[in-house]
């Protein structure tokens, strides 16, 4: 081939990307990194300040950090220069001005690989220059796919190479890690003034729950995941939308909502028409992801919570639990009222895009942040994200609550269903609630929980909530308001929250975690294999290969399985001991 | 021993250390752990056939096996096919043939990991590319566009469609085709995927094999017949016999292992529509981290291959002989 026909088939072939390019238009989700991608401004606890403000020695090395002269730092965070400031006592009586207790050290921490400025790695990557200058210490980040994380931390772990000293890991891991010894109380260290302070009854008992096992403290808090309803609220509250909705079904919209079957009405009737003037095209009642091996399966137990889970004092096979019968271990995923909840949720995908059972959880966060959705069931995330003006065309027009609830719930200890007066209102810890615990293998172990500890004080987990971008969402009463909690709003506003949508977004929140009812976390051995088998069978469902009754029949067979597989003694001993079942 | 023995015998020694090392002992070990439950760190427990028996018995394995099989005949006949009329179209004289040659095989150095991520936003079916392609059809009112999308959604293949009023004021209906939320178009999306990557890998060898064949047998076969099919059949197939064997074994052996294009395209969904044998049996390890029944399914796509593999060298030999 010659010089002339080369360079004419590539001018060719950038000509034809161009045009190609041009053809399809992207609706592909762009990555999703939160809202706070411009400097916040100022705050009152949280000193922001412009690029300029690290200090420089006169050998010209960076500092991270800047002593007051009361024994308090601000800790610079890494590439954004912001500062964040905490008093002596919230830093302990280790670290102080010239002291760096583990200089030489080094440790290793594997976590979500969601990059330097991404969900739940983020925070660390920030952190880490200021931590290494406090500690003297070096700090090795290693990313891991979620896919991988808990089979490469096990590994490690099994084969005793002892790589990692520790792990952000997800709320399910916890049974795998602490069961076999792989990770190691942290009670005496949290007791320990040496450390950062944090306390851990700013968390609810619901978010408590998961950072123990069997009564004893393992991860350090960070991260708060649960799932709320998110509604456009600017076309709910419009009373012309109120007038059609009423004309065409006869009923007022249903406002406040209060169960799924509300969701439902609403969905189906905003399904198909074009309330949202962004684009040309209809919109749709409602968004999901269903695409396998992702999340999926996070929306059926969040939905089904409301319609199996019955609160009271005691925990037994009926109450206060989902997932196995905690004397046989016998699955209960296929009762009736897990059956009614993923017949509502085959009801509601369908006013919801044909096409979200091949979505991933960013595809349908981007379709409600695009303004195609009345709504979305979800993590905090979406409520950071909507304020990100270049992901989001929705900012202001924000609603959200706890998940709503059902006037009927199946009683799994007598076999029938109850109807209630009042909506049964669930909350959930559904996902991960990311937080860092220590590996039994670490020879610094101190050292690690000095990293995670510094994460977890008020300065610095509320400077990590108050920006979506970390993933770090609110949980803790030191994120919420008064009269529940302590948080001032003006941390989130100078991070470019609409105070409409957060005051919304922090009450749904609230009441979500502090709920009188909590739906059960599974977190034991091969909880993400039990998860896994669900996933596929509800893909099944959803795409209409399987009626749910039949779905769900087979995951309790193969859930039976793996129980088998994994042994059915130690799989009972487990889960008793993870939701608190005395006999 | 001999002086030149011992020399022969040292010079052999590295080749004869790696290939025990590196494809024997692996080959044997895994064979030799398809018959215990694995769990590093933990006692292996020997359990006979029983990984076997659980395959055969697993819905979801066999479906797997079904699917991969689909995705093998269906793929590498169309690569073959399309891959040897290229090859015969290029081999002629013709303009920008140089050009045309090597555009054709450029997708064969592209990394399949990122072509599965490149097809995701191609078939990303609300405004993807290739959606957005499609004709739009224009009705009188938005009713009768919405007429036009039930009639679409009547029509064989699960096409779907959507009614909506253009800028211009006219009423619009486009069709949708579910490339990757309906099974067996997600399964077609890899099919099609994997052939436009490999195709140019058929194309490329049967060219220089078509290169190779002396223009004297042509010659001598045109004072027999005008036809060009006739040529093709009696002397372009018949001399390209062993490379066409060699090109649909390199091919096979390749197609039965897919794994990155579904992985990224589809998550081998929906449901367990695109699950090929090595995704599953890579699930088998990720979720019960069970490596001895996903040595058990490594081991039973090998023997598949191998079979395959067995018929066509028995195949050539008959040719050479």
């Amino acid at each position: 081939m010659n010089r002339n026909s080369s360079l004419k088939m590539l001018c060719g072939l950038v000509v034809s990307s161009f045009l190609l390019a041009g053809c399809g238009k992207d609706q592909r989700p762009k990555e999703a990194t939160g809202p706070a991608s411009s400097p916040p401004k100022s705050g009152e606890r949280i000193e922001v300040t412009g690029p300029g403000s690290t200090m420089v020695t006169e050998e010209g090395e960076e500092k991270n950090l800047r002593w007051s002269e009361d024994g308090g730092v601000n800790l610079i965070t890494f590439e954004d220069k912001e500062a964040i400031h905490l008093s002596k006592e919230q830093l302990g009586t280790m670290f102080g001005k010239g002291k760096q207790p583990f200089a030489g050290k080094q440790i290793t921490i594997n976590v979500l690989a969601n990059g330097s400025k991404g969900g739940i790695s983020g925070p660390l990557h920030r952190l880490r220059p200021a931590w290494q200058e406090l500690t003297g210490a070096e700090l090795t980040i290693v990313e891991v796919p979620i896919a991988e994380q808990l089979n490469k931390t096990i590994n490690d772990l099994e084969f005793g190479t002892g790589k990692y000293d520790g792990c952000i890991q997800g709320a399910w891991y916890m049974g795998e890690l602490v069961m076999p010894g792989f990770i190691i109380p942290i009670d005496d260290y949290m007791k320990d003034k040496r450390f950062p302070q944090w306390d851990p009854t700013w968390l609810p008992p619901s978010l408590r729950e998961l950072h123990q096992w069997d009564g004893k403290w393992y991860g350090v808090m960070n991260d708060s995941d649960g799932q709320a309803l998110y509604w456009r609220n600017d076309i709910l509250t419009d009373p012309e939308w109120q007038k059609k909705y009423k004309e065409e079904t006869g009923k007022d919209m249903p406002l406040p909502i209060k169960t799924w079957q509300d969701v439902i009405d609403i969905a189906k009737f905003f399904n198909g028409k074009n309330w949202d003037s962004t684009n040309r095209e209809p919109d749709n009642g409602i968004v999901m992801h269903f695409r396998v091996n992702q999340q999926g399966m996070f929306h059926f137990m969040s939905l089904s919570a409301a319609f199996v889970v019955n609160g009271g004092d005691k925990v037994n096979r009926g109450t206060n639990n989902y997932w196995f019968d905690p004397d046989t271990m016998e699955p209960l995923i296929n009762q009736p009222g897990h059956v009614k909840a993923l017949e509502v949720l085959y009801e509601l995908a369908k006013h919801g895009p044909e096409e979200q059972s091949a979505w991933d959880l960013g595809a349908a966060w981007d379709h409600f942040l695009r303004g195609n959705a009345i709504f979305v069931f979800s993590w905090g995330d979406v409520g950071s994200l909507v304020q990100d003006k270049k992901k989001s065309n929705i900012q202001g027009k924000l609603g959200a609550s706890i998940l709503p609830g059902s006037y009927e719930v199946y009683d799994m200890n007598k076999n029938e269903w109850v109807k209630l007066d009042k909506p049964n209102v669930v909350g959930n810890t559904t996902g991960g609630s990311w937080h860092g615990v220590i590996s039994s293998k670490s020879k610094n172990p101190e050292l690690v929980y000095s990293l995670y500890a510094l994460m977890a004080t008020e300065p610095v987990s509320t400077w990590n909530v108050n920006r979506g971008w970390t993933g770090v969402d609110p949980g803790a009463s030191i994120h919420f308001p008064p009269p529940e909690g302590t948080a001032e709003l003006k941390g989130f506003q100078d991070a470019g929250w609409n105070e409409s949508d957060l005051k919304f977004y922090l009450k749904a929140y609230h009441e979500n975690f502090f709920a009188e009812t909590m739906l059960p976390y599974l977190r034991i051995n091969g909880a993400e294999e039990y998860w896994r088998t669900l996933d596929r069978n509800l893909s099944a469902t959803m795409i209409g290969e399987m009626k749910p009754k039949e779905a769900l029949d087979r995951t309790a067979k193969e859930w039976k399985a793996v129980t088998e597989r994994r042994g059915l003694k130690e799989q009972l001993k487990q889960y008793q001991q993870s939701i608190g079942y005395k006999k | 021993m001999h002086q030149d023995n011992r020399i022969k015998l040292a010079l052999l020694l590295p080749a004869v250390l790696w290939v025990l090392c590196f494809t024997i002992f692996p080959l044997v070990y895994g064979v030799g752990l398809s018959f215990f439950n694995v769990k590093i760190g933990r006692p292996d427990t020997f359990v006979g056939f029983e990984n076997y028996v659980h395959f055969f018995k697993d819905d979801v394995g066999r479906k797997s096996a079904l699917i991969t099989l689909i995705f093998v005949c269906v793929s590498v006949t169309v690569q073959m096919i399309v891959g040897m009329g290229l090859a015969v179209l290029l081999s002629r004289d013709m303009p920008l043939r140089g050009t045309l040659r090597t555009t054709i095989t450029m997708p064969l150095f592209a990394t399949p990991v990122a072509v599965g991520y490149l097809f995701l936003t191609i078939f990303y079916e609300k405004g993807g590319l290739v959606n957005g392609l499609l004709p739009q059809f224009t009705a009188s009112s938005l009713e009768e566009a919405q007429q036009m999308v039930e009639w679409v959604k009547s029509l064989p293949g699960e096409l779907r469609g959507t009614a909506y009023m253009h800028e211009d004021g006219t009423a619009r209906m486009k069709v949708i085709l579910p490339w990757l939320s309906r099974p067996r178009w997600a399964l077609a999306s890899i099919i099609l995927v994997d052939i436009w990557q490999w195709t140019p890998f058929c194309f490329l060898i049967f060219l220089a094999s078509l290169q190779g064949i002396p223009r004297e047998s042509y010659e001598a076969a045109m004072l027999e017949t005008k036809s060009g099919w006739q040529v093709f059949r009696h002397v372009t197939l018949p001399m390209m016999q062993p490379t066409i064997i060699l090109v649909l074994l390199l091919r096979l052996t390749e197609a039965f292992k897919v794994f990155d294009i579904p992985y990224t395209l589809t998550g081998g969904g929906p449901a367990n529509a695109t699950k090929m044998l090595s995704f599953y049996a890579y699930e088998a390890w990720r979720e019960a981290r069970n490596i001895g029944y996903t040595c058990s399914v490594a081991v039973m796509l090998f023997i598949t291959v191998l079979i395959a593999l067995m018929i066509l060298f028995k195949r050539t030999r008959q040719i050479y002989e």
